[in-house]
């Protein structure tokens, strides 16, 4: 049962998944306080760590061309224990992008609006993303190739803006920190952000594509996400030095020391827009997932007029998560990648070795 | 508090005609748990009522079976 | 009834409702009714200075505002006063933001940070520590990391408090003159960025340049003179304008700087067209340390006096001798005063700790008696190719008609 008959092309789906990875980009202090000057390789550990897993995505992708990930679950793994696994991905949906709509508000109280209640922040955003979630995934991953694009014109602008301050010793010494540290940064990376990709499996059967353009799609859509989250390491390291761990958000920091001549300076408004553009799109994407895998489990034919109740849900939720900044950043680098590995990484690849030995999908009968 | 029934009644007005007129009544059921749930959760929040995070949760179960960092 | 209800609210007519209704709820949301700033509720603030208070354990926050058309509501007791250019805020408390929350209670206007020109710290507020007041400049999303920071060679206020002719505030007059000796040379220029980076490296030393207020013909003015020396955080000692060229000059990356030498034959100034310096830094099997400083560079000749009878030929390598001799005591002069308060201005131990991070670790604990150890070789090679707009001076050779 398609639920959103909306389909887009798998150059779209390329965008789409560059744009939800770069918005990861800009909020590295959850990796930067662990690694420090360590960060750049661990970027680079952790993407190449994941990429047998993003094989695994475009191979179930494959494997089940018209069944999203609710539907893959049921005929793994049966009725029962289908719709329970589903239950879980709801929450696990649910809770990725309550705890994105809150770090967006949270952001924009603390660095521009500061009197600002951060629900009405959150509100703002549910509101508009509303808007393209009812109208559906076309809507939804429509303007990713510009996002795409102002976001990598505005790191790149950024990087050559701030080139004269960019000292190559700061990236010295080199693995001096303890193994525990490149292991755990490496583990965040995988499944915070990179992992996170597994939400397209919700998306995949609205993808027209073959067996070869998916995996295509992905991995270039990975490539381009994961280079934009690579090079703003690099850039904050290269800048801030030693003190690139202090701060919690280092890519602001560093756009504030752009200085050239007296007129090019206080350029930190485009790393808030940028932000809140990206952040916007990963909310919006999530919405809709959620939304979707709430249909899906329940047999819901047309979804929209659950999209408000869910965003209220959304709101509300993401303010009961986190009680503070400090508990958020100490699950967000100790407890929340052992979690979401079991979604990202553990189920998945169950999921694709039952359907393998059951050899599913079975072929339809004429 | 004012603003948050406004706003819930808003939406619920929006979104329960067409539900009940389309007579999905699964649909029907859903709403309402995600809306009651979305509600209650909006009501105890204003009231600054303690309510348990599930993730500070599944952590601290993560944590007792030393399975975190 | 239900029916009835249900049957008029169509699907077009609860569109238009649901348009109307979502419009309002947007415009009242989106107005920015909570975070609107308007300039004339804002004091903005040019400079910020923190002093000890006089007989008490607290510090004074001092705020040099700069001034707008319109009326302030600043009360007198938190102590402001108005200059030619600017108002002067003045409270005290246990830290600079106990300090400006204070400053918050007794003003009509909020204070806006974003375009503050300069921190200050008093030498005597430096000489007991800076570490445990630099959180607020740390955590507070308006203050800048890019702000330059400077020692006052006396009261933090009395520097704030400066009528400068040419400038509207002592903070915009601060930046601007070290935005001017950083094309010199960019390690003039302290961000607090820098010193807090410097500060984070247990052994290395953070400098910061002094500025001091003084009088000339009824006319007050301020200039830097020197910088000052930090070990952990407290100031240790200054170097003065001169042993600072010293550092300079170690450290690179110098254009424009005037350098002076003299010999038994004449006294000349050149004009630095670009110099820069080479680091090697080499551990020996002692434990001790090896620092070769190699300075390249170019200077143009500024003014000339004596020489008298020597050709022009003859003159170069002289001069070229006096200015290498000149950069090479200019150096190790600086070197032997740092090696002696054990300050390690450089950051040779911060280089060690990046390329042998090993070693380093058994070095750190002793590094300041490894560096008051260290053996420095300053090889210095110029060329003179810049002579202005005359080669020869009045009193070389060749200078009078009845030479030639």
């Amino acid at each position: 049962m398609r639920i959103d008959k909306g389909q887009i092309s798998s150059r779209l789906l390329l965008f789409s998944v560059a744009c939800f990875l770069q918005s990861s980009a800009l909020l590295t202090a959850f990796l930067t306080e662990i690694t420090r000057q360590d960060s750049w390789i661990v970027v680079l550990l952790g993407a190449i760590v994941y990429l047998p897993f993003l094989w695994l995505l475009g191979t179930l992708m494959a494997m089940f061309p018209e069944q999203n990930l609710i539907q893959i679950l049921d005929e793994v793994y049966g009725p029962v224990l289908g719709k329970i696994l589903g239950l879980a991905y709801l929450w696990f949906f649910l809770t990725l992008s309550s705890v994105n709509l809150t770090d967006l508000a949270d952001f924009t109280k603390g660095t521009i609006m500061f009197r600002t209640p951060a629900p009405a922040m959150s509100a703002v955003c549910i509101l508009v993303s509303a808007i393209a979630v009812r109208k559906g995934i076309k809507l939804v991953t429509k303007f990713s190739p510009l996002f795409v694009i102002v976001a990598i014109v505005t790191m790149t602008l950024s990087t050559f803006l701030v080139i004269n301050q960019f000292k190559l010793e700061n990236f010295l010494p080199i693995f001096t920190l303890p193994a525990k540290s490149y292991f755990q940064g490496t583990h965040i990376i995988a499944t915070i952000p990179f992992g996170e990709m597994v939400v397209y499996l919700m998306i995949h059967p609205n993808v027209k594509f073959s067996r070869r353009e998916i995996r295509k799609s992905l991995f270039w859509g990975f490539a381009v996400g994961g280079l934009t989250l690579w090079s703003t390491t690099l850039r904050d390291i290269g800048v801030l030095g030693n003190t690139v761990d202090l701060f919690t958000v280092p890519s602001l920091i560093t756009f504030r020391l752009v200085q050239v001549g007296p007129s090019i300076s206080r350029t930190e408004i485009l790393f808030a827009i940028i932000l809140i553009m990206l952040l916007f799109y990963k909310i919006t994407l999530l919405y809709y997932v959620a939304v979707l895998t709430i249909s899906q489990l329940f047999k819901i034919r047309s979804y929209n007029h659950l999209v408000l109740v869910v965003g209220s849900l959304m709101i509300t939720y993401g303010l009961t998560l986190y009680p503070s900044p400090q508990k958020q950043a100490a699950s967000v680098q100790e407890t929340v990648p052992v979690i979401w590995t079991v979604f990202e990484i553990l189920i998945p690849t169950l999921t694709f070795i039952l359907a393998k030995i059951r050899k599913l999908p079975k072929a339809k009968e004429a | 508090m004012g603003l948050i029934i406004a706003a819930y009644a808003i939406f619920a007005l929006v979104d329960i005609f067409p539900i009940i007129r389309s007579r999905s009544w699964r649909c029907i059921l859903v709403f309402i748990v995600l809306f009651v749930i979305s509600l209650t959760l909006a009501i105890l929040l204003k009231l600054k009522v303690k309510i348990p995070s599930i993730l500070l949760f599944l952590g601290d179960i993560l944590k007792s079976w030393h399975l975190t960092y | 009834m239900i029916r009835k209800a249900v049957k008029m609210l169509n699907r077009q007519r609860l569109s238009l409702i649901a348009t109307v209704l979502l419009a309002s709820l947007l415009i009242t949301l989106l107005s920015g009714c909570w975070d609107n700033r308007e300039l004339d509720s804002l004091f903005i603030v040019t400079g910020i200075a923190l002093d000890k208070a006089p007989d008490s354990d607290l510090i004074t926050v001092t705020l040099q505002i700069g001034k707008t058309e319109s009326k302030t509501g600043a009360s007198s007791e938190s102590g402001s006063q108005e200059d030619k250019n600017a108002i002067i805020l003045k409270a005290s408390g246990r830290t600079p933001l106990h300090g400006i929350k204070r400053l918050n209670f007794n003003s009509s206007r909020s204070l806006f940070y974003e375009h503050n020109q300069a921190v200050l710290f008093s030498s005597e507020l430096a000489r007991e520590g800076l570490k445990e007041y630099l959180d607020f400049f740390l955590r507070d999303y308006e203050s800048r990391m890019e702000v330059p920071v400077f020692v006052t060679d006396g009261p933090t206020d009395r520097i704030l408090a400066v009528d400068l002719e040419q400038e509207q505030s002592a903070g915009m007059y601060l930046a601007r003159v070290i935005q001017d000796l950083s094309k010199l040379s960019p390690y003039y220029k302290v961000r607090m960025l820098d010193f807090l980076s410097r500060t984070r490296e247990e052994t290395v030393s953070a400098l910061i340049p002094m500025v001091a207020a003084y009088d000339e013909e009824d006319l007050q003015k301020l200039q830097i003179c020197g910088m000052a020396i930090f070990k952990d955080g407290k100031m240790l000692d200054s170097l003065n304008n001169y042993e600072t060229l010293g550092y300079i000059l170690a450290m690179g990356d110098v254009k424009l700087i005037g350098i002076e030498a003299q010999s038994e034959k004449g006294h000349v100034i050149f004009n630095t067209i670009n110099l820069d310096t080479k680091r090697d830094v080499k551990l020996r099997q002692d434990g001790g340390v090896q620092v070769k400083l190699s300075v390249e560079g170019a200077l143009g000749i500024g003014e000339l006096k004596g020489f008298n009878g020597m050709d022009f030929p003859k003159v170069i390598p002289e001069l070229t001798k006096m200015a290498e001799e000149r950069i090479k005591e200019q150096i190790a002069e600086t070197f032997e005063k740092a090696k002696s308060l054990e300050a390690d201005i450089y950051a040779i131990g911060s280089e060690i700790h990046r390329k042998h991070p090993k070693k380093w670790e058994q070095m750190k604990s002793s590094w300041g008696s490894v560096f008051s150890n260290i053996d420095l070789t300053v090889d210095v090679k110029v060329e003179i190719p810049e002579t202005g707009k005359s080669m020869i001076s009045l009193e070389m050779e060749g200078a009078s008609h009845e030479d030639r």
